[in-house]
């Protein structure tokens, strides 16, 4: 038959080369560059971040990390309660924060684009909690005086199970909800967690109120936090026609 | 030829029926208060409530004064974040799905919808606050010995959480975005616990008297005094002066759609003459309403009937107690008398205070009557020993604010009254106030516990171990070489104790007719007892 010589002579005739079996079989990415292909993750990387709005994330995780650092300075903690309520609830906003930026604004029409979506809503969730735990470590460190007394009660263990526990929570309700309404998730749960605290309730699922070295608490906030992230990763929020 | 004439005019055309508008405004509430997102916590919260707020309340004494106290310190906190959290959700909701352009075509201005989307949040928020206030005060009816359903806590948190939802909505639509929302419910709420901090740990100033929530009062509240109005008027004043605040804000500003700030005072401005004269009103008069509670609240002082007064609005009247005719046990006894809210307590109270009167009968010291008083009649170091009251003149003077647990405790009462009686006529005085300097540097009011000699300890341990009470409580030495010479001193102490309460009643008797004097000098030694 005539097409394959035909479609020759038309590239021909466009002044292209004519486009030969091998270059068409060919796997883009074996024509760019190493170093582009960096530079072409990084780039994919860097754009999810801002149409998640990581950098507005990151100022309101600092803020909560300097408010944690302020309460110190100023006896916020003080009374028996209060040294695990505030810090709680600095966590569960922590969290909020950070389920927040699941929502995409494109909307569907993104689960299209590629199979790396996945592999960046794992490490954007990922680095979020990990620089959450660091400013409100840094926060505690800033605040922290031992001469008058002053620091986080149980330390910073319980401050990074509580915000990977509750960001579980509201990456599971992301599922449902969508992204921008996953905030209610952590804050409904650390409600949960400041009613056990002043019950002295022991039940493992309510691990902020638990002491750091428990072990069923760390069990429970992790067990939620891998369920959430695994969930998260492989189905993403939940996506409306209006965006929400 | 005829012409034909038409004589009559043609019909004016129909202009459509003018809506009035409040009645679309209350068209547009009604949608918003439909598809309000606040219903999805409605679940949670019932939750919250069954297990905090009407738990608590049910386990308080069934006084009406100290159960009102749980709408305010249980319940409105629980309710804050989410007030706070889906008023900022929907104060976003135009920014959110970039609406403001479409809606500033619309005829109304932006402040009429804006307050109905506030309103119908605040409409679930009141109405969840309501209903969990009305089974509460259910509940105590059911139950409730003396005094009335309070109806200033009610006011104050309908007030406060107004307030919660003004300032967040307000929040929400000057900073659109999705960060917004649980960046105002966790501020909010840091904001409320730090000052029901201050107010647990009155520092002073104008704060620990607007929290709503603060400390659980004493069982007296109430009943012996009464109490502030000046409190409750003052904390409506600032909470609504804020909310009024909020509320002119919202349509002043350009951000979320009013005239701005130059447009507020021109008179040539868009936005309706009327619109700009409300916003600003509500803005001065929500200042004025700040700035004037403010200084009212600044001006608060102690008072007798537990928490604060305003002295400008009270006028002494908190100082005026409350008549009252008490109840009494049989005269031909020893005589117990209570406040008559605590009527179901009289048997219980009778015969604890029976069983270590008659173990000391005859002896120096020993009272002949008991009268329940108000705690402010008694001095403060006495509380701070866990005791319940002192002998005076052959007379116990006690409170039941310490004797009534705020959760179930059989023994509480039992013990704390035979305590103080068996200490009062061993040993003396429970102690005296010592001042002394608390962690962060104040001046705290401090007690010298006096815990009488090994063998004062041991004989009034005996005796309370012979009536089947707990041990009187004594400040332990918490580190170094003397706590552990306290411990070993303790165990001495309870050896012999358990010795004399072994006695024969009679023999116990005996023994502390004919050496009390020497005991409380001094002069027995534990090794001494028999």
């Amino acid at each position: 038959m005539s097409g394959a010589p035909r479609a020759a002579t038309d590239q021909a005739a466009l002044g292209h080369a004519p486009l030969s079996r091998a270059a068409f079989l060919r796997r883009p990415s074996s024509l760019v560059a190493p170093s582009s292909r960096r530079h072409c993750g990084a780039r994919l990387a860097w754009l999810h971040a801002r149409s998640r709005r990581v950098v507005a994330a990151l100022i309101g995780l600092l803020a909560c990390g300097v408010v944690l650092s302020l309460g110190l300075n100023f006896h916020w903690f003080s009374a028996a309660d209060a040294a695990v309520e505030v810090p709680m609830l600095l966590e569960a906003g922590a969290a909020a924060i950070i389920v927040v930026t699941t929502h995409s604004p494109f909307g569907e029409p993104e689960q299209a684009t590629g199979r790396w979506l996945p592999v960046l809503r794992l490490g954007v969730a990922l680095a979020l909690c990990g620089v959450a735990i660091g400013l409100m470590a840094a926060g505690a460190a800033i605040g922290y005086d031992p001469k008058s007394g002053v620091g986080l009660s149980d330390g910073m263990l319980p401050v990074a199970r509580n915000i990977l526990g509750f960001t579980g929570v509201g990456l599971l309700l992301s599922l449902v909800t969508g992204g921008l309404a996953a905030w209610i998730g952590p804050l409904a749960y650390q409600a949960v967690c400041q009613f056990a605290l002043i019950a002295h309730y022991t039940e493992p699922y309510t691990w902020a109120s638990r002491p750091p070295a428990d072990r069923g608490g760390w069990i429970a906030a992790l067990v939620v936090f891998a369920i959430g992230l695994a969930a998260f990763t492989i189905r993403g929020p939940r996506t409306r026609p209006s965006g929400e | 030829m005829s012409t034909a004439t038409v004589s009559q005019s043609a019909p004016a055309p129909a202009s459509a029926p003018r809506t009035h508008p409040l009645l679309l405004a209350t068209r547009i509430l009604r949608m918003e208060i439909r598809h309000s997102a606040f219903v999805w916590c409605l679940p949670l919260l019932v939750v919250l409530f069954i297990y905090d707020p009407y738990k608590t309340a049910v386990n308080y004494p069934a006084l009406w004064p100290l159960r009102s106290t749980v709408v305010l310190n249980k319940f409105w906190p629980d309710m804050v974040v989410f007030s706070a959290g889906f008023s900022a959700w929907a104060g976003t909701r135009e920014g959110r799905r970039d609406t403001s352009d479409l809606l500033g075509t619309t005829a109304r201005p932006a402040w009429t919808r804006q307050l109905c989307a506030l309103g119908g949040t605040a409409f679930w928020v009141v109405a969840t606050f309501l209903a969990g206030v009305a089974a509460i005060y259910v509940q105590a009816s059911l139950q409730a010995t003396w005094g009335g359903p309070a109806i200033s806590p009610i006011v104050v948190g309908v007030a406060g959480l107004v307030m919660v939802c003004a300032v967040a909505f307000t929040l929400g639509a000057l900073f659109p975005g999705r960060f917004t929302a649980p960046i105002v419910a966790v501020a909010l709420m840091v904001v409320t616990l730090a000052a029901f901090r201050q107010a647990v740990g009155s520092t002073g100033g104008p704060i620990p008297v607007l929290s709503p929530d603060g400390s659980v009062p004493g069982n007296d509240y109430g009943l012996f005094f009464r109490t502030t109005i000046g409190v409750p008027i003052v904390q409506v004043m600032v909470f609504g002066g804020v909310a009024l605040v909020a509320v002119g804000l919202l349509g002043l500003s350009s951000r979320t759609g009013g005239t701005g700030w130059r447009g507020a005072l021109s008179a040539v401005a868009v936005g309706g003459t009327r619109l700009r004269a409300a916003a600003l009103a509500f803005f001065a008069a929500g200042i004025v309403a700040v700035v004037v509670g403010g200084g009212l609240a600044a001006s608060a002082t102690g008072s007798p009937a537990d928490g604060y007064e305003i002295p400008s609005i009270d006028k002494g009247l908190i100082s005026e107690s409350i008549p009252y005719t008490p109840v009494c046990s049989a005269a031909d006894g020893f005589q117990v008398c209570l406040h008559p809210a605590y009527r179901a307590y009289l048997p219980q109270v009778s015969s604890a205070l029976d069983a270590s009167v008659a173990e000391l009968a005859g002896l120096p010291g020993a009272p002949t009557r008991a009268v329940e008083v108000p705690q402010s009649a008694l001095p403060p170091a006495l509380f701070e020993g866990n005791g319940d009251g002192m002998v005076t003149n052959g007379v116990y003077e006690f409170t039941m604010n310490n004797a009534i647990a705020l959760q179930p405790d059989e023994g509480r009462l039992q013990d704390g009254f035979q305590q103080d009686i068996v200490h009062a006529v061993i040993v003396g005085s429970a102690g005296k106030a010592a001042p002394a300097t608390g962690a962060n540097g104040p001046r705290i009011n401090g007690v010298e516990q006096n815990n009488g000699t090994l063998a004062q300890q041991a004989v009034v341990d005996g005796l309370l171990r012979a009536l089947g009470s707990a041990p009187y409580p004594i400040a332990a030495v918490d580190n170094g070489p003397a706590a552990r010479q306290f411990d070993q001193q303790q165990a001495e102490v309870t050896v012999a104790a358990a010795k004399f309460a072994a006695l024969p009643a009679a023999s116990r008797h005996a023994w502390l007719v004919a050496n009390l004097a020497a005991l409380k000098a001094g002069t027995i030694t534990l090794a001494q007892l028999p």
